[in-house]
C-alpha cells in the first residue's frame, strides 16, 4: 500500500471531517487550528491535487457564490479507495502507537 | 456596515498575478479561495492589512512559481544542450560540414538580400516619396515608338497653375552625363554632373542643405547650389557661399550646399543652376522637350486624377493648330502622343526610357537574385535534413536504450530539434562573420562600395537574423527528429536495424534535387559567359582596339585640322577623325526622305570628317568616303547597308536624299558604309546617314578619335596631352578608350555574369558538402556489404565503380532536371540581345562535365577507402 505523507494525511482526513465544506479555505483553517502551524493555500493545493491524482479524492465545482465574488468553490470528497487509504492509515497509526499511552501511565512521565 | 454577503475585491493586480501562477479554468476556484480569504480579514483587521495578506499571498506565489520554472527550465535546456555538445564533439566531421554548409547557405543569402534590399530601396530615402511622380512622353509614329523622360520646360509650372492634384512640380535639365565646361577663376573643368533646375527641387526632394536657404537657394537668377564633392573640387576647404563661378558661358553665384545626393537616388547631381538664369526657357515651348519633370501630388489625391489633365495638354498644347480630323487621320495610321506618369520609387527598377539620368537597374533581375538567395538558403538546409537523417543509423541505437530507459517520444524529438537549433546559431555566427570578411569583394563585385550589414539602422536586423536561424533550426531539425525518434527499441537493439532504407528515396530525392539546382546556375552562369565571350569578340564593323576617343566640348572648332596635322607628325599616331558621336554614345533621330522614293521616316544621323573612317577602320560596301579634295563633300552622304534594306534602293549611290531640320537640304549619296554595331549587341543596326563635318547643321565635332600604334600606348597619350594643351590652354583634357566605351554598355550583364558565377559556385560547393557527407556515411554504412562483397571474389576498382556509379547516377538524373529549366531561363535571357549566340551544346555539357567531376572528387576518397578496405577488418565489425 501506498504510505501518505503527513501533510497528505492530514488534508485527506480533514477533507473526511468537513464533508459538503471540504474546500481549501476551511481545511486550511482546519489544518491551521489542529496543527498549531501556518498552511499556506500552495501547500494545501499541491497535497489536493496529490491526493485526487492517487484517485484517493474527487472534486466538484459548486454553484458560484456571491462571498466569494462570483466564484465557484471546488468542493472535495473523499473517494472508495481514498476511504480505503484513510482507514489503513488510522489502522497503522493504531499499530504504531498501540501501548504507549499504558506505558506513559505506568512510567509517570 | 458591512454585510457577509458584501464582497469587496481585492487589488486587481494581485489577483491577476495569482489567476497566472494558480489557473483552475473557468471556476477560478482559487481566486475565490483567497477573496473569501481576504474578505474575511478586511472584515475583522481592516482594509489595509488584508490589503497586505493579499499582496503578500501573491508576491510569494509568483516569485515561488518564477523561480521553478527557471531552475526546471536551465536544468533541461542546460542537459540538452550539454547532449548535443557531446554529440557535436563526437561526430566532428558530420557537425563541421553541417556548420559550415549552413553558414554558407546563410551568407550567400544574406549577401545577396543586402544587394537586393539595396536595389529596392532606391529614391525611397525622399519625405514625399510616395507622392513624387515623374512625367514621361510616348511618341509613336509608323510603328517607330519612342518613350522618354523628357518634357517641355512649360509642363512643370502649366501643371502647378493649372491642377489642384499638383503640390508642387519641378523640371530638370542635363545631368545625363554631358559634360559641362566649368571656370573657377583661371581654373577649368569639366562637369558630367551638372543640371538646371528650378526653385521647387529641394521641397519635392529631399537632399539635406549644409550651408544656405533650401527654399529660395535657387530662385534668383544667376544663382548656384553645389553638393559637397562640387565644393571640394571647385573650392577646397573655403567657404563656397557667395563665390562665383562660370557656366554656360555665365557667372554664377553660390547661394547653398547640400549633402551629396545618396547612391540610393536615380540621379546623382553636383552642381544645380537656377532655372530662371535662363531667359529662353521661359518661352512656353512645347516641341522643345529637353527637361524631365517630377512632379509631387498632394496628400490623397490618386494619380489618375492628373492622367486626364495631361491628356487634355496634349491636345491643347503639343497638338494645338492641328483639326479634329487630322489628327484622327493620324491616330488611324498608329500614331500616338501621350504623357503618363511613373512612381518615383518604381523608377529605379522598372524605368527603361529614353534620356534617363543614369543607368537603372533591372527589376526582374532582382528578383532572381531574391529567388535564387532562398535557393541557396533552401539548399543548405536540405544538405541538413539530408545530412541528420543519413546518419540516423548511427543514432539508432542511442534512441533504443533512451527509449528502454523510460524517454518517450518528444523529449526525444525535442533534443533532436534542440542539436539542429544550435546548429543553426553557431551557422548563423559563423555566416555574419563570413559575411563581413567576404563584403570588400562582395562591394567590387556589385558595383556598390556603399553596401554594409545595417546592424544599427535596422536594430531589428539582428533579432530578425537570430528568429531566422531559429526558424531554419526547427524546421531541419523536425524531419530528422521525426525519423529519429520512430526507432523503435526492440528492433534497434536486436541489431536488425532497418539501415535507413525507408528513407533512401527521399535522401536521394533532396540530393538531386541541389544538385539540379546547382547545375541550373552553372548552365546560367556559362551562358551569360558564353554571350559576354561573343559580345567581346563579335566584329562590330570597326575597330575598337587601340582608339583613343577624346571629348572636345567644342573647344577646338577651326583648330581641328592644325590638333590633326600636328598628331599625325607623331609616328605612333595612324589616323585622326572628328565626329558627332562615336559608337557606345548614341546618335541623333531625325526626319528624312529619299527623293524619287517614298520612304520618309526618321533615321539616326550623325557627322564626322575625313578621317573618321580610317580612325575606326570602318569598312565601304561601294562608293567613296569623303575627301579632302572635293568641296562638292559638304553635301554628300553616306549611308549604312541597313539603310539600303530597309529604304528598299537597289543602286544608291547618287540618290538625292532630303534630310529635315538641316535646312531641308539636298544630299546626294556618295558611298555605302558597311553595318557597324553604332549602339549595343541589345539592338538591331537600324538605317544610319553619315554627313559630313563641317556640313550638318554648322556641326561642331564632340568627339576626336585617335588610332594609336602600339606598342607604347601610354607615352603616346601623354604626347596627345600636350599637343592637345597646345592648342586649346587651359581646357581640360577628357578621354576615354572606344573599347572601355562599348565595353560599358554590357555593365550590366557583366555584373550579373559576375554575380552568377560566384553564387553557382557557391551553390556548387555547398551541394558538394552535402554529398561528402552523404558519401562517407554510405560508405560507412556498408563497410560489411563491400567486405563480404570482397570475400565472394569482387574486385576493388569493380566496387568502387560500384559506388561511384550510383551517385553519378544522381548527378546525371540532377542534369536531365536541370537542362529545360536552364534552357527557357537562359533564351529568355538572351533575347535582350538583338545579336545573340547560340547556346547549343555546350554549356550543358560544361556544366554536367563539372559537376561530374567534381562529384567524383568528392565521393571518390570514400568510395575507394571502401573498396580497398581490408575484408577483416570490414567483417570484424559483429
Amino acid at each position: 500500500m501506498t504510505i501518505l505523507t503527513r501533510a497528505e494525511e492530514l488534508i485527506l482526513v480533514a477533507v473526511w471531517r468537513l464533508k459538503e465544506e471540504a474546500y481549501c479555505v476551511p481545511i486550511r483553517s482546519h489544518l491551521v487550528d489542529v496543527t498549531g502551524k501556518k498552511w499556506s493555500f500552495g501547500s494545501i493545493y499541491d497535497g489536493l491535487d496529490r491526493l485526487e491524482k492517487k484517485g484517493y479524492l474527487d472534486s466538484s465545482y459548486s454553484e458560484p457564490c456571491a462571498e466569494r465574488g462570483g466564484r465557484s468553490k471546488r468542493i472535495y470528497r473523499l473517494t472508495r479507495p481514498g476511504h480505503e487509504a484513510m482507514l489503513r492509515m488510522m489502522e497503522m497509526n493504531e499499530k504504531l502507537w498501540a501501548g504507549i499511552a499504558r506505558e506513559a501511565v505506568e512510567k509517570k512521565i | 456596515m458591512t454585510t457577509d454577503n458584501d464582497y469587496r475585491n481585492p487589488p486587481r493586480l494581485a489577483e491577476i498575478l495569482l489567476n497566472a501562477v494558480f489557473p483552475d479554468g473557468p471556476h477560478r476556484s482559487p481566486l475565490g479561495d483567497f477573496g473569501e480569504v481576504y474578505n474575511d480579514i478586511r472584515r475583522r483587521r481592516g482594509r489595509l492589512a488584508a490589503g497586505a495578506w493579499y499582496w503578500g499571498q501573491a508576491g510569494r506565489s509568483t516569485a515561488a512559481a518564477l523561480f521553478r520554472r527557471a531552475y526546471w527550465g536551465m536544468r533541461l535546456g542546460r542537459d540538452s544542450l550539454r547532449l548535443a555538445v557531446r554529440t557535436f564533439r563526437r561526430r566532428k566531421v558530420y557537425t563541421l560540414i553541417n556548420i559550415l554548409g549552413l553558414a554558407i547557405g546563410m551568407a550567400a543569402a544574406l549577401l545577396i538580400m543586402l544587394w537586393v534590399t539595396d536595389e529596392q530601396s532606391f529614391d525611397r530615402f525622399h519625405a514625399h516619396a510616395d507622392r513624387i511622380y515623374r512625367v514621361y512622353l510616348v511618341f509613336a509614329q509608323e510603328n517607330r515608338v519612342t518613350a522618354q523622360t523628357q518634357t517641355s520646360a512649360a509642363l512643370a509650372e502649366t501643371l502647378m497653375a493649372e491642377c489642384p492634384e499638383v503640390e508642387r512640380a519641378t523640371r530638370i535639365r542635363g545631368g545625363g552625363g554631358d559634360s559641362l565646361l566649368i571656370k573657377v577663376g583661371p581654373r577649368q573643368f569639366n562637369e558630367t554632373r551638372a543640371a538646371v533646375t528650378d526653385n521647387e527641387f529641394f521641397k519635392i526632394f529631399s537632399f539635406p542643405f549644409i550651408a544656405g536657404d533650401p527654399d529660395t537657394a535657387l530662385a534668383a537668377p544667376g544663382s548656384v547650389v553645389l553638393s559637397q564633392t562640387a565644393v571640394r573640387k571647385y573650392f577646397g576647404d573655403a567657404d563656397p557661399l557667395g563665390n562665383v563661378m562660370t557656366l554656360y558661358g555665365d557667372d554664377f553665384q553660390v547661394t547653398g550646399v547640400y549633402q551629396d545626393m545618396p547612391p540610393q537616388s536615380h540621379f546623382h547631381l553636383d552642381v544645380l543652376c537656377s532655372f530662371s538664369s535662363f531667359e529662353q526657357y521661359r518661352e512656353p515651348v512645347w516641341d522643345w522637350n529637353d527637361f524631365k519633370t517630377y512632379v509631387q501630388l498632394r496628400p490623397g489625391s490618386p494619380k489618375a486624377a492628373l492622367q486626364s489633365k495631361l491628356d487634355d495638354i496634349v491636345r491643347t498644347r503639343l497638338l494645338a493648330g492641328h483639326s479634329e480630323s487630322e489628327i484622327r487621320q493620324w491616330r488611324e495610321r498608329g500614331g500616338q502622343w501621350y504623357m503618363s506618369l511613373q512612381a518615383l520609387t518604381d523608377i529605379h527598377l522598372t524605368s527603361r526610357l529614353v534620356w534617363e539620368f543614369e543607368a537603372n537597374g533591372n527589376g526582374s533581375v532582382v528578383r532572381f537574385f531574391a529567388i535564387i538567395a532562398l535557393f541557396i538558403l533552401v539548399i543548405a538546409v536540405i544538405n541538413y535534413v539530408n545530412l541528420a537523417t543519413a546518419q540516423s543509423t548511427g543514432r539508432a541505437r542511442e534512441v533504443g536504450i533512451r527509449k528502454t530507459l523510460g524517454s518517450t517520444r518528444p523529449p526525444l524529438m525535442g533534443r533532436f530539434i534542440m542539436e539542429s537549433v544550435l546548429t543553426s546559431l553557431l551557422a548563423l555566427g559563423l555566416a555574419l562573420a563570413l559575411a563581413q570578411v567576404l563584403l570588400p569583394f562582395y562591394r567590387d563585385l556589385v558595383d556598390k562600395p556603399w553596401l554594409r550589414v545595417p546592424y544599427l539602422e535596422q536594430p531589428l536586423l539582428p533579432v530578425g537574423l537570430v528568429a531566422l536561424a531559429l526558424f531554419i533550426g526547427v524546421l531541419a531539425g523536425i524531419y530528422p527528429a521525426f525519423v529519429l525518434s520512430s526507432f523503435r527499441p526492440i528492433s534497434v537493439l536486436r541489431g536488425n536495424l532497418s539501415r535507413g532504407l525507408k528513407n533512401a528515396r527521399l535522401r536521394h530525392g533532396l540530393v538531386i534535387c541541389q544538385f539540379a539546382l546547382s547545375i541550373f546556375l552553372l548552365v546560367g552562369t556559362l551562358v551569360v559567359q558564353k554571350q559576354m565571350d561573343f559580345v567581346q569578340t563579335r566584329d562590330l564593323g570597326f575597330r575598337r582596339e587601340q582608339v583613343l576617343v577624346a571629348r572636345t566640348m567644342g573647344q577646338l572648332g577651326s583648330k581641328m585640322e592644325a590638333f590633326r596635322t600636328a598628331l599625325l607628325a607623331d609616328p605612333a599616331i595612324a589616323a585622326v577623325g572628328a565626329s558627332t558621336t562615336v559608337p557606345g554614345k548614341g546618335l541623333n533621330n531625325l526626319g528624312s526622305a529619299i527623293e524619287g522614293t517614298t520612304v520618309n521616316s526618321g533615321v539616326n544621323i550623325m557627322a564626322a570628317d575625313t578621317g573618321f573612317l580610317s580612325a575606326l577602320q570602318l569598312k565601304m560596301a561601294a562608293g567613296r568616303y569623303f575627301s579632302k579634295d572635293m568641296n562638292t563633300d559638304d553635301r554628300a552622304l553616306l549611308i549604312n547597308e541597313s539603310a539600303v534594306r530597309e529604304f528598299g534602293i537597289s543602286e544608291p549611290l547618287g540618290r538625292q536624299v532630303r534630310v529635315s531640320g538641316v535646312e531641308e537640304r539636298l544630299f546626294h549619296i556618295i558611298g555605302v558604309v558597311k553595318d557597324f554595331h553604332y549602339d549595343s549587341l541589345h539592338l538591331p543596326v537600324k538605317p544610319v546617314l553619315i554627313a559630313r563635318i563641317p556640313g550638318l547643321y554648322g556641326t561642331e565635332e564632340d568627339y576626336v578619335s585617335i588610332r594609336i600604334r602600339p606598342p607604347h600606348i601610354g607615352p603616346t597619350v601623354e604626347r596627345i596631352k600636350t599637343t592637345w594643351q597646345e592648342m586649346v590652354p587651359g581646357t581640360p583634357f577628357h578621354f576615354e578608350f572606344l573599347d572601355s566605351i562599348t565595353n560599358d554598355l554590357y555593365r550590366t550583364e557583366e555584373r550579373t555574369g559576375r554575380v552568377f558565377t560566384i553564387f553557382s559556385l557557391f551553390a556548387l560547393f555547398v551541394a558538394c558538402l552535402g554529398l561528402l557527407g552523404l558519401a562517407s556515411f554510405t560508405t560507412e554504412q556498408r563497410t560489411r556489404e563491400m567486405g563480404i562483397r570482397k570475400v565472394l571474389g569482387a574486385t576493388a576498382p569493380a566496387l568502387f565503380l560500384k559506388q561511384a556509379g550510383e551517385f553519378s547516377r544522381w548527378v546525371l538524373l540532377a542534369n536531365l532536371i536541370a537542362w529545360p529549366a536552364a534552357w527557357l531561363v537562359m533564351n529568355l535571357w538572351l533575347e535582350n540581345f538583338a545579336y545573340r549566340t547560340e547556346i547549343g551544346p555546350s554549356p550543358f555539357a560544361l556544366a554536367a562535365g563539372l559537376a561530374l567531376v567534381v562529384t567524383g572528387l568528392t565521393v571518390g576518397y570514400h568510395a575507394l577507402r571502401g573498396a580497398c578496405a581490408d575484408p577483416v577488418e570490414a567483417l570484424r565489425h559483429e
